[in-house]
């Protein structure tokens, strides 16, 4: 039964993900990470899972992120504070604005490849970052928007979210439970091995009969999506949108937590995003200058630890997996490039 | 006498501002391009190279209180810290799989770390660096509109820095080298030649160009730790829109948007900002690797 169970588990851990879900919030406020930063660390989980969607599995360097996380948290914000809309039809419609904008985006950064495509993304990333700051009276520039008024759920059942950090929590866990099942639906199919299959070698991947270009465009539509529901629970979330939202820091930073959990990892994201926030939460309250630290690490994790945390993790743990596994896995795995993409 | 509602002297003022400013594109530009050309790495933290040059020259400025010399030794300064960046860290990343990225990533984690060491050193406030006394007022005077001696100086500097820059690359040895480097660094290298020593001066080039341009744009505005981010943005369309791999397409892409900047800030300022984005957009769907482009290199 229990040995049953197990290998049930082993098979799919999206019960035991489910379960830890459940349970965070009332062992949180135990530890160094409050429910607030839990909630905050899923958010931004989604938001690298998303962004690693791009550059993990199918090897699309983005900086441009920001743009697609920031219109999707405006347009949330907006309808929430001038058309006082639900929170669920303010969510879907964020999430909504985020494809849109990776239509845009993609349709033209796509035109080119690698370091330009990066180029590009993080170039008309700052369109609507002036947007926002051009429309002063509608968006409060770089004030941010705030008028948001007290937010509750109303569908399917009456939750108010304002001062329940509790709830809060619970609606930002069922929404980002749901985009994690969607996302691995999506990795395990045809498509996320055709998405795999361009990662590793476009020309061959092209060779292979596939439409590359198409399934890149796809792929960077997701990650806008995903992206689009990120941005629009940090609106739900924080009741205000800082500009920061929409600037070309924020693209950094969804980097640097895909990068520092491990890209290509689906668990990797997540722990970036948690470690980096708790990082950020210990740090800037005691050392003012700490952006030497992110930046440090940065450098650091891109040099010596190119797979991440979790990446790394699974690494030796694989290697230690004894000859039960196969000779073959069992074997180290030859130094690992310092490549974003290595780990499938 | 006026021409879309602005008299023809803002006009001409307009235009000899747009003319400075792309100058300073072009001198980061061209840095950016070499090293993208020679070593296949994007720099990221370019704009942060220059806003060292502009510290630099503070400090040397506060130190001595001579300009010139400021001139001469703020990008020896910040060059010479390039090469050691390329010793130090950059040197890791050759050879990897998927260097490029690696390399954009890296340069990244330095743009958000230096500015937060400049902040350490020199505290969050900008600092003024004043133009030198030799260079103070104005060259002439256009109806009511004045044409600064201090821009004059740089479009001057300019010309002499690029020819040179040509002439290094194009009738050296060590530039002889850079180019073939560039094509086919596996082969430059069995023909006994040290690329990796190449490699390290060719990154102290790019980043001694950056600082320069640092340091000649300080007294025209606040030097402050964020002063590389906007123009980091600015220079890769100006790449972007030039294209990379020529020496010509960095300064007519840098005179392009130089002008574009300058005029649209007196027509329709709200747009400025946005406009350098449409025009990078539109050559893009109409010519997809910039107007100078050499075919094939974009990938």
């Amino acid at each position: 039964m229990a040995a049953g169970a197990l290998s049930l588990l082993r098979r799919d851990r999206a019960p035991l993900v489910a379960l830890l879900l459940l349970v965070a919030p009332f062992v949180a406020d135990r530890t160094p990470l409050y429910t607030a930063l839990l909630t905050e660390a899923l958010v931004f989980g989604l938001f690298a899972l998303a962004f690693d969607i791009a550059l993990g599995h199918s090897g699309m360097l983005s900086l441009g992120h920001s743009a697609l996380f920031g219109v999707a948290s405006y347009t949330t914000g907006l309808l929430l504070a001038h058309r006082k809309w639900g929170v669920g039809e303010s969510v879907l419609a964020g999430m909504l604005a985020g494809l849109l904008t990776a239509a845009v985006m993609g349709g033209l950064a796509l035109r080119k490849r690698g370091v330009y495509f990066a180029m590009l993304t993080l170039a008309l990333s700052q369109i609507p970052f002036f947007a926002v700051r051009m429309t002063l009276d509608i968006t409060g520039g770089d004030d941010g928007l705030s008028g948001i008024p007290k937010l509750a759920l109303a569908f399917p059942f009456d939750l108010p979210l304002s001062k329940h950090p509790r709830n809060l929590y619970f609606f930002v866990a069922a929404v980002v439970g749901l985009c994690m099942l969607m996302v691995r639906r999506i990795l395990r199919s045809p498509f996320g091995r055709a998405m795999r299959a361009v990662r590793e070698n476009e020309e061959r991947a092209r060779t292979c009969g596939y439409d590359t270009q198409r399934i890149k465009l796809i792929a960077f539509l997701l990650s806008g999506l995903f992206a689009g529901v990120a941005g629009a629970l940090l609106t739900v979330l924080l009741e205000f949108v800082p500009i920061e939202n929409v600037h070309w820091s924020m693209s950094g930073t969804v980097v640097i937590m895909a990068m520092f959990g491990g890209s290509g990892t689906f668990a990797g994201p997540f722990v970036g995003s948690t470690v980096f926030l708790w990082m950020k939460d210990y740090l800037s309250k005691r050392i003012e200058f700490w952006e030497v630290f992110v930046g440090g690490t940065f450098i650091i994790i891109v040099l010596f630890l190119p797979e991440g945390i979790v990446g790394t993790l699974k690494r030796h743990l694989r290697a230690r997996g004894g000859p039960a596994a196969g000779t073959i896995a069992a074997s180290p795995r030859p130094r690992a490039p310092a490549s974003p993409t290595s780990e499938p | 006498m006026t021409f879309l509602g602005f008299p023809l002297e803002s006009w001409v003022a307009q235009l000899y501002v747009g003319l400075v400013n792309g100058c300073v594109f072009i001198l980061l530009a061209l840095g950016l391009s070499i090293i993208f050309g020679l070593m296949g790495i994007v720099n990221f933290a370019h704009g942060v190279f220059y806003m060292l040059g502009a510290y630099a020259a503070y400090s040397v400025i506060a130190a001595t209180g001579s300009y010139w010399l400021a001139l001469a030794a703020a990008p020896l300064i910040v060059g010479v810290l390039g090469l050691g960046v390329e010793r130090g860290i950059i040197r890791r990343i050759y050879g990897v799989k998927n260097a490029a990225f690696a390399g954009v990533l890296v340069t990244y984690g330095l743009s958000i770390l230096l500015p937060d060491f400049v902040r350490m050193l020199y505290g969050r406030p900008g600092k003024p660096v004043r133009i030198p006394p030799e260079l103070t007022g104005d060259l002439l005077t256009i109806g009511g509109t004045k044409l600064g001696a201090y821009r004059l100086f740089i479009l001057i500097v300019t010309a002499v820095v690029v020819p040179l820059l040509w002439l290094l690359l194009n009738k050296t040895n060590l530039g002889l080298v850079i180019r073939a480097g560039t094509s086919d660094s596996l082969m430059v290298q069995a023909l006994g030649i040290n690329v990796s020593r190449v490699w390290t001066i060719t990154f102290g080039l790019g980043i001694a160009l950056a600082a320069f341009a640092g340091v000649v744009t300080a007294p025209m505005l606040a030097v402050s730790p964020e002063m590389g981010g906007t123009i980091l943005i600015q220079c890769f369309i100006v790449v972007v829109i030039g294209g990379m791999g020529s020496f010509a397409g960095p300064i007519v892409g840098g005179l392009i948007i130089g002008q574009v900047l300058s005029l649209t800030s007196m027509v329709y300022d709200v747009l400025a900002d946005v406009i350098i984005y449409v025009a990078m957009a539109a050559v893009l769907l109409l010519r997809p690797r910039g107007l100078f482009g050499v075919e094939g290199i974009e990938d």
